[in-house]
Formats: structure tokens, C-alpha cells, sequence
């Protein structure tokens, strides 16, 4: 992945943490509206083992810089286009958010932007960060 | 000869019809998701009118397409 200035960054380094990877394009109203509850998340989730960061998947990367840039916000948001990751998970809807556990594992893909989105994803992290099993199985794709 | 060519025509434009079809995959509509991809040939101003309208009528959806394509309805 690239991050809006160009430079070349690996979900790994991440490796440790629980992860929440949100797929959003600019073109795609319900991404924008979840990119801000995520955002709001991620500030609450400072100093705990979890992060989330955005990957979009504009062909431009201009486009989702100008709108990080317009809303201010602060959660990592990286630039892969439509053909990489996304294509290669073969996203089942946009938005799409994946969670990853602290070994890089996929515990839940998730469609849909709405509030019951962005509170079951809680639900999972929350799971994932007291060491209980996640309530539903790896790699289900829901939403 | 000629009798089993018309025969065959429709199948065959049919054929040729068909083939340009294909399923687009959410991560993959961005031209589609493109207001210039709208039927109204001004797509900021019909906006403006279906919001005009929605605020009138306390209602939402039920206009057009849900959302901008990217399959997340």
C-alpha cells in the first residue's frame, strides 16, 4: 500500500495490533459517512492495542486526499486503487472493512456503512482486545 | 445455404449482443458511480430539486437509483 504522499507502507508493520482495514472510495457516498465514525473511533481507540486504517480505492489518489484533507481527518488512510487488494479480496460490496487480529488473521469481513456496521465491528475489536473469541466465525462475510 | 445463414442471424446477433455483457463488481464502479453517468442532463440541479422535494414531503429514497452505485443498499 502507499500512503497519500506516495510512500510505500506495510500492513505488517501493524502486526501486534488489532487491525480494522476500511476499503472507501471518494465516489462512494455511505464510505464517506462510515470514514467519519471510523475516524471518531480510532481517536478513542489511542493508547490500545488496535488501529484502523483506511484504504481507498479511487484510481486517483488525489481525490481521497482531497477529501481526508477537506474533513480533517486523522486515521491512517492509504491509496491502493481498484485493482489491488480490492481485487484481490474481491470485495463482496463497498464500503467493505475487514478486521485482522494481532497475528494478521482475518476474523470478520463486514459490508454496509451504517450505525449497526460500525457497532458490530466495536463488538468484534472489543472481543478481539479482552482475548474473548470474536462472536462469529473467521472470514464470515456479512452485511 | 442462404436459408440456414437467415436461420442462424438472430442467434448470432444475439450472440454478439450478449457478449458485451458482464457483471461489474462494487470496487469497480467508479464511472458508473460518475454523476455524468445520470440521465438528468443536469445532475447538480436535479439534486438540488430532489432535495427541495424530500424536504417538502419528509421523505426520502424511492428516486432513481439508491446510492452511487457502489452496492452498499
Amino acid at each position: 500500500l502507499t500512503d497519500l504522499a506516495g510512500a510505500t507502507v506495510m500492513l505488517s508493520e501493524l502486526r501486534g495490533q488489532v487491525v480494522v482495514v476500511n476499503f472507501w472510495a471518494s465516489w462512494c457516498k455511505p464510505c464517506k459517512r462510515e470514514l467519519m465514525r471510523l475516524d471518531q473511533w480510532n481517536r478513542e481507540l489511542d493508547g490500545r492495542p488496535a488501529r484502523i486504517v483506511a484504504v481507498s480505492i479511487d484510481s486517483d489518489r488525489e481525490k481521497a486526499a482531497r477529501f481526508i484533507q477537506d474533513k480533517g481527518l486523522a486515521l491512517p488512510v492509504f491509496h491502493d486503487g481498484p485493482s489491488g487488494l480490492a481485487a484481490v479480496l474481491d470485495l463482496p460490496s463497498l464500503p467493505c472493512t475487514v478486521v485482522l487480529d494481532a497475528w494478521g488473521r482475518v476474523v470478520r469481513v463486514r459490508g454496509g456503512g451504517d450505525d449497526d456496521t460500525v457497532r458490530e465491528l466495536r463488538h468484534t475489536v472489543e472481543a478481539l482486545l479482552e482475548n474473548r473469541p470474536a462472536s462469529v466465525r473467521a472470514g464470515e462475510v456479512s452485511g | 445455404m442462404i436459408g440456414s445463414l437467415r436461420a442462424l442471424a438472430p442467434a448470432l446477433l444475439a450472440t454478439a449482443l450478449l457478449a458485451g455483457c458482464a457483471s461489474v463488481k462494487a470496487y469497480q464502479r467508479e464511472h458508473l458511480a460518475d454523476p455524468i453517468m445520470s440521465f438528468d442532463a443536469d445532475t447538480r440541479e436535479a439534486a438540488r430539486e430532489l432535495h427541495w422535494l424530500e424536504a417538502r414531503e419528509g421523505s426520502t429514497g424511492g428516486a432513481g437509483i439508491a446510492g452511487g452505485g457502489c452496492a452498499c443498499n
